[in-house]
């Protein structure tokens, strides 16, 4: 009896708690919350990668090897150490602007306007890609649109739709998160007239720089069937102490970087 | 022959009044033949302003270049292509090599569209050398060296002596950058090349795009532009076993093709309105002169002249005074055109340089004198004449000795 009253006053203090902590667990992961964990998950204050990208086209295939830093959203410094004819070029981009060393003619040449929709270093990602790259939570409005399972891993679908004027070219983007750890598995990228452009693959979850993260990125354009830009890190490490000076112009043809 | 002397003597009955329908028809056969030789030459100036500053007369590509200009949709043996072009004897041939670029001075950067050009055969095809704003054209083996659109020179703020940088994606998907002098800046030629144009000798093209000999077209510049059609079947039979496409510059500028075709039309309308206008003389004169003549051609039907016989008198009177006209003012016309064709028309006063169809004009009119203006504004003329001539025909048959001589003159 005593214990059927114990029981009792379990179930009903159950019954009193239980229901408030369903809803507040659902709204505590917010599409917002998710993006910002996803944009973050590549980048601490300041990072420095070390990858590889191959890229296919239906014309030929290369491989490069890449130094990559970041310091924060707005800065990052890229720089090509293979193969030989290219290394030396690097990257430089500064908020919304991009510039490119080229060793060889010994020149920084801003990347205009008219070119951010074009590759980088003949990748499937544009320059756009590089000044977006962690921008999705500022210009796009997001809401979860699924939760459950997809290939038999719990996941959060999220749609992404562009703000009213947010300058950004895609019209719609879906991201697809792993629940577990809130890595990202694909994101489908939509143009204005709602038809897939490309893909976005995340695979490899390993621990890099202390996190567990995808190390390989595959980008598939829809209209180049058996084109893609695999990129692969080799090594991350967040928290290095880079200063804003560290990403200037000057900084883009040290020689050094690409050792 | 009686017929004919009474004709003859009839026109100088009134000298005054068939003197200035002659000279009527004389002045609007001058302007027909005027306004036939300008529209003519204005058209074969633009055809030439496109042909010579770009597109030659005809083009050879692989099939489907045309369709994206993919870097990849090549000519594989641009030499054996050059070599059976150069035996065909129709024409020039030049080989060319296209990139889209960025080109780069100082903070300045912009959109090129690049043109590997052999400069030796480029120069027989197309007319860049002569249309240069400063510094010099491509020479043949002198690298490192590039000619600027007009616009494009002017975005970048450079100009002969200044470094541009390059920067393409290569053939084989590396990043093509190189460094080059300008060499010269061309004259606003057309809206695309003006803002986009960059030339430079085929060598370095492909060295930038690592295209290792291969080319996009091969531009032919005929020397008898007047026999397009055949040489263009000539050359689909040459280029045939290669599997190359070939295309004259009516498909490449089908823009350009239909004004042209819709002007061949409107030139003969406006011919025949001039013409027309000149006409309502001739059918007044005809019908004065009949009127003056009723009781006359009166007192002749009595004498046993049939309908027919006047009727023939009549047309004859017109036939004279239209072959007079004709010689009259052919030589006028023809000297007229003549002189607009040696020293042209500036009509920069009208609103200096301008474009039509995407082709930038000069500004000073040529006409272009050619038989065929002579003859098909005498043809038109004879037609407009004789078609003037049927209403006084038909009255002249109408005329009867009695009412003719009863209305008592």
């Amino acid at each position: 009896m005593k214990m059927g009253k114990v029981a009792g006053v379990f179930l009903a203090i159950f019954l009193v708690i239980l229901p408030p902590i369903i809803p507040a667990r659902a709204s505590a992961v917010t599409s917002r919350d998710i993006l910002e964990r996803v944009d973050d998950l590549w980048r601490g204050k300041s990072s420095y990668a070390e990858m590889s990208m191959n890229v296919v086209t239906v014309h030929w295939k290369r491989s490069l090897k890449i130094k990559a830093w970041s310091l924060g959203k707005d800065y990052s410094l890229l720089t090509i150490t293979y193969p030989p004819k290219e290394k030396g070029i690097a990257t430089l981009r500064a908020g919304k602007e991009i510039w490119n060393y080229l060793p060889r003619v010994n020149r920084v040449i801003k990347v205009p306007t008219s070119m951010m929709m074009a590759g980088w270093m003949g990748s499937h990602f544009t320059n756009d890609d590089l000044v977006k790259e962690s921008r999705m939570s500022d210009d796009y409005d997001s809401r979860i649109t699924f939760k459950g399972e997809r290939e038999e891993v719990p996941v959060y679908e999220i749609t992404l739709i562009p703000k009213p004027d947010a300058p950004v070219v895609w019209g719609k983007i879906l991201v697809t998160v792993r629940q577990d750890e809130l890595i990202p598995v694909t994101s489908l990228y939509y143009d204005e007239d709602g038809n897939l452009a490309r893909t976005m693959t995340f695979s490899d979850v390993m621990r890099l720089g202390g996190r567990n993260l995808p190390a390989t990125m595959a980008l598939t354009p829809a209209d180049k069937p058996g084109e893609r830009t695999v990129i692969h890190y080799s090594v991350l490490k967040f928290g290095l102490g880079l200063k804003k000076n560290f990403f200037s112009i000057r900084n883009l043809s040290r020689r050094d970087l690409s050792q | 022959m009686t017929i004919l002397r009474i004709a003859w003597r009839n026109l100088w009955r009134n000298p005054r009044r068939t003197g200035i329908t002659i000279f009527s028809m004389s002045f609007g056969l001058t302007m027909m033949i005027v306004t036939y030789a300008l529209m003519d030459g204005m058209y074969g100036q633009m055809v030439q302003f496109a042909t010579i500053l770009g597109t030659g007369h005809i083009q050879i590509h692989k099939p489907g270049y045309l369709d994206d200009r993919s870097l990849y949709e090549t000519i594989d043996d641009p030499a054996k292509v050059l070599r059976v072009v150069d035996a065909a004897g129709e024409g020039h041939a030049a080989p060319r090599t296209y990139a889209t670029a960025l080109v780069s001075s100082g903070p300045q950067s912009a959109g090129g569209y690049i043109w590997g050009i052999d400069p030796l055969r480029e120069r027989q095809v197309t007319d860049f050398q002569h249309h240069l704003a400063s510094g010099a054209f491509l020479s043949e083996g002198e690298k490192g060296k590039v000619v600027l659109g007009h616009n494009l020179a002017r975005t970048l703020s450079v100009g002969p002596g200044d470094e541009v940088v390059l920067l393409a994606q290569a053939a084989d998907g590396s990043l093509g950058n190189a460094v080059f002098r300008i060499s010269g800046v061309l004259q606003s030629i057309g809206e695309t090349f003006d803002r986009t144009g960059v030339l430079m000798e085929s060598d370095d093209m492909d060295e930038l795009m690592a295209l290792h000999g291969r080319i996009h077209e091969v531009a032919v510049r005929l020397t008898r532009p007047d026999r397009l059609t055949e040489a263009l079947t000539r050359y689909k039979t040459l280029m045939a076993p290669m599997g190359l496409e070939v295309k004259s510059w009516r498909e490449l500028l089908p823009e350009l093709s239909e004004v042209l075709k819709l002007s061949s039309t409107s030139t003969t309308i406006v011919l025949f309105i001039i013409f027309a206008v000149a006409s309502l003389g001739i059918v007044n004169t005809q019908l004065m002169s009949l009127f003056e003549r009723t009781r006359e051609i009166g007192v002749m039907r009595a004498l046993g002249l049939g309908p027919i016989p006047v009727a023939v008198i009549v047309f004859l009177e017109t036939i004279f005074m239209a072959l007079i006209s004709a010689i009259a003012g052919g030589a006028g016309g023809a000297l007229w055109s003549w002189y607009l064709e040696v020293h042209g028309w500036d009509i920069s006063n009208l609103g200096g340089s301008f474009a039509y169809a995407g082709v930038t004009f000069d500004p000073h009119l040529r006409a272009s004198l050619t038989p065929p203006a002579v003859i098909q504004s005498i043809e038109i003329m004879l037609v407009v004449c004789v078609l003037a001539t049927l209403f006084p025909l038909f009255k002249a048959t109408r005329i009867t000795p009695a009412s003719a001589v009863g209305r008592g003159h």
